[in-house]
């Protein structure tokens, strides 16, 4: 059973995208968190608890208090072994050319894609 | 017989012989005495016979006048002899000559002088003199000689004399005899002989000088000859008439004029062209030649063919010895060439120069080894100093701007080591007086070497380019200004299709699970969610269109009411949320303003929006509080609440663009940063004072419109 992790600051989003992920991957456990900093906890919790990692992370980039980014940083810093098998994901509503080049500098990101997510991208991604 | 005669007859025939044998004997003495005589007059002849046998010999005339001092004494068996010889010939190396043989030592000049004061007498010119030691005492004071006999003789062209002295000092004097009335005759014999001797010998040294000198000509003129015939140059040897008499090859070829066809011929009859251009140097020439002096000219000339040409006219008269004019000799150099070249090159500089100045190039010089340094007037004005600067080159120097002076020098220097031989630099100088002005300057330097491969001097131009400097200092400003807002406009449109996509991304997300909702109930949340999503893209939008509007509409003052349009605004905005937020308002004196009144309502619709929606939403009584006041030229409007505050990090980040510091509720980024916008278009300030979980205060201060007070009347 996958085990997903949300992080987007959109209400709308995160009401949404459970209901696109459970269409591909129906039995599944999805966490919610809609900052960074609460993220951070969630991960460092799941850790210390001897919880397997989340296999999907989606992280939205563009967030108050801390951005997509500089979570990535502390992971990085943090976890980077822990997640060493956990698919994160950037997620944007628009793709900042700056942004893609500041993501492919992460070994840890696996992709970058555009909200919302679809059916046929979630699909791909689990065959993968 | 004897016999036959009687004894008186005897003893008188005897007597008789008696006489007869006395008068024989002292005829013999007087034969012996003749004898003596005669010997020794041979002797002294065969002594003054020897000294010219010797005398003829001598080549020079010191050792010939040292020879006739010694054989004066030989000669005339006196003690002393005396020769001294004058020359009025300047020529002559030595112009007066003493020898003085058999003297004392201690003697000796006393003696010269006292002989040189009676010959000075000037009492037996021509002839020869006796003074006994009474007439010489009389002459001369503590007087030492005896006698002495003195004779004078002109020598040869009267340029030079000669005096003999033959003396015998007191001390010596019985040892000696006084030359008698014989030696005296020979004495004149002795005179002639000296005089023929030391003239022969003068002569002969005139006649080897004239040899010399002869020689020497010939040599010179052999040379002239040579460089007469080869020059390019054309030579003409005139008399002293100016007729000619010779001409060169050269002066044939270019005139056109045989040497037969001008002998005799006065070249300025027909070579010279005889107008005004001419006039001053043809005055010249003729005043020279009139005084018999050397003079050079540049006149024009014609040839055979009526071309003119410029010449150079150099004419030396030759003299004789008695300075008259012999010969003229005239050389002449056409420079018809080097005239138009001159003239060209003059042509050139004065064109050089305008341009220089009208282009305002400065102009310069400087000689590495006297560091003397010339410029133009342009490079007075560039510096802004006077041209009586003394030295310029201190000056320059001092002139450099502090920060490029090592640039400068390490360029100079390293043209001097031969890197390369030119270089254009550009350069701080700090002009005028004072130093005070700062300039920039683009100057080019060239090195120039003198014929021997030595580097002799820097030479280039310099212009100011200050206005050039400026402008591209200000274009590279704005650049960066542009770059900066480019930068910034890309963040924004990046940021703005953010905003403007995630609602609609969003209700594209709806859209697609829409389809397969279970109930209506899921419906109406999803179509609920997608309302939500259209709300916010238009707040959005509006916001985007009241930041546009404050960056292109200018200011407008106008009086409106402040307490109604914050009550508009408070209940506008107040129905979003269910949670009741109290507004309270503190409006001072009256409710009137006089501001932008749409600037002010985009101000206070974020600065309360932000205070309804960063509220504590567990808290109890949640207020956002708006004062408004006036003080001195300024309004003051105050908006606070007791909201989640701001913390310490996020303080300085709310106002720029598309930041959100909260989670708790959902703002586009733009609110703070559009209100700082704002207050900076209306020349007012923004403050911000927060305390995260305790509340935040926003002060603004707006200017009032400033009234310009009218002039009071004179």
């Amino acid at each position: 059973m996958n085990r997903y992790l949300l992080i987007d600051d959109d209400d709308i989003i995160t009401k949404i995208h459970p209901v696109i992920i459970r269409r591909v991957d129906p039995d599944c456990l999805i966490d919610i968190c809609s900052t960074g900093p609460e993220a951070h906890d969630f991960l460092t919790q799941l850790k210390d608890a001897g919880s397997p990692p989340p296999d999907y992370i989606f992280l939205d980039i563009n967030m108050p208090l801390m951005s997509g980014f500089e979570l990535i940083d502390r992971l990085t810093e943090d976890m980077s072994r822990y997640l060493n098998n956990s698919s994160i994901i950037l997620l944007s509503s628009s793709i900042d050319p700056g942004d893609v080049k500041k993501a492919s500098n992460y070994s840890i990101v696996k992709e970058f894609a555009s909200k919302p997510l679809s059916i046929d991208y979630l699909t791909k991604l689990l065959k993968s | 017989m004897l016999n036959d005669l009687s004894y008186d007859e005897l003893r008188k025939k005897y007597q008789e012989l008696e006489i007869r044998v006395t008068r024989f004997s002292s005829t013999e003495q007087e034969l012996i005495n003749t004898r003596d005589k005669l010997d020794h007059e041979l002797v002294v002849y065969k002594r003054m016979n020897d000294f010219i046998s010797k005398a003829i010999r001598f080549r020079s005339l010191n050792e010939l006048l040292v020879h006739i001092s010694e054989s004066i004494i030989d000669i005339f068996e006196v003690q002393i002899g005396y020769v001294h010889f004058k020359s009025f010939d300047e020529s002559l190396q030595s112009d007066e000559r003493y020898f003085i043989e058999g003297a004392q030592r201690n003697d000796e000049s006393k003696i010269r002088e006292d002989l040189n004061k009676l010959e000075a007498l000037n009492i037996f010119s021509g002839k020869m003199k006796e003074f006994n030691s009474e007439e010489i005492s009389s002459y001369v004071q503590d007087n030492l000689l005896e006698h002495c006999l003195l004779s004078k003789k002109m020598m040869v062209g009267t340029k030079s004399h000669l005096v003999l002295g033959a003396a015998t000092d007191k001390k010596n004097s019985p040892n000696y005899n006084i030359p008698d009335v014989r030696k005296q005759a020979l004495y004149v014999i002795f005179v002639q002989q000296v005089e023929s001797l030391v003239n022969n010998l003068l002569t002969f040294e005139t006649n080897r000088e004239q040899v010399k000198l002869i020689q020497r000509s010939e040599i010179e003129l052999r040379k002239l000859s040579l460089i007469a015939t080869t020059t390019n140059n054309s030579v003409i040897i005139t008399d002293n008439y100016g007729h000619i008499e010779w001409v060169n090859t050269s002066f044939e070829k270019s005139t056109g004029y045989t040497l037969e066809e001008v002998k005799g011929r006065k070249p300025k009859d027909f070579l010279q062209v005889k107008d005004e251009r001419t006039a001053l140097a043809r005055k010249q020439l003729s005043k020279a030649l009139f005084e018999k002096q050397a003079v050079e000219v540049e006149i024009i000339n014609t040839d055979k063919l009526s071309n003119e040409y410029i010449i150079s006219l150099q004419i030396s008269p030759v003299l004789d010895k008695d300075g008259n004019v012999i010969n003229f000799i005239a050389l002449q150099k056409d420079i018809t060439s080097d005239v138009n070249h001159r003239k060209e090159i003059e042509r050139v500089n004065f064109r050089m120069d305008e341009i220089t100045k009208g282009s305002n190039i400065g102009m310069w010089e400087y000689d590495l080894e006297t560091r003397n340094t010339v410029w133009n007037d342009v490079m007075f004005d560039i510096y802004e100093v006077d041209r009586a600067v003394e030295n310029l080159y201190p000056f320059w120097r001092d002139s450099l701007h502090p920060e490029d002076y090592q640039f400068v020098v390490k360029t100079i220097e390293s043209l001097i080591e031969g890197h390369k031989r030119s270089a254009i630099i550009e350069y701080r100088v700090l002009c005028g007086k004072e130093h005070l002005t700062l300039k920039y300057v683009r100057t080019t330097l060239i090195l120039e070497k003198d014929n021997k491969r030595n580097i002799s001097r820097l030479l280039g131009s310099t212009i100011d380019i200050s206005a050039a400097k400026n402008f591209e200092n200000t274009i590279l400003e704005k650049n960066e200004e542009l770059t900066k807002i480019n930068g910034e406009l890309d963040q924004f449109v990046y940021s703005v299709s953010h905003d403007l996509r995630s609602p609609l991304l969003s209700i594209k997300g709806i859209l697609s699970v829409m389809d397969l909702a279970q109930n209506d109930e899921e419906k109406k949340m999803y179509l609920a969610l997608i309302e939500k999503s259209v709300n916010r893209l238009d707040s959005t939008i509006l916001e985007i269109l009241d930041f546009s509007r404050n960056a292109r509409l200018d200011v407008i003052y106008s009086e409106f009411n402040i307490r109604e349009l914050i009550e508009n605004i408070f209940s506008d905005l107040a129905y979003v949320t269910n949670d009741p937020v109290i507004l309270d308002l503190d409006i001072e004196d009256t409710d009137i303003v006089e501001l932008d009144k749409s600037r002010v309502e985009i101000l206070l619709k974020n600065l309360i929006s932000n205070g309804i929606k960063y509220r504590r939403q567990s808290a109890e009584g949640s207020f956002v509080k708006v004062s408004v006041f006036s003080k001195e030229n300024n309004y003051h409007i105050i908006v606070s609440d007791n909201g989640e505050g701001i913390s310490d990090e996020n303080k300085q980040k709310v106002f720029e663009m598309f930041y959100r510091a909260s989670s708790s509720s959902v703002g586009t980024g733009l609110g703070l940063y559009i209100c700082k916008d704002i207050v900076e278009k209306m020349k007012g300030t923004i403050k911000l004072d927060s305390k995260s979980g305790v509340g935040t205060v926003i002060s603004l201060i707006l200017p009032k419109i400033i009234v310009h007070e009218p002039l009071p009347a004179n």
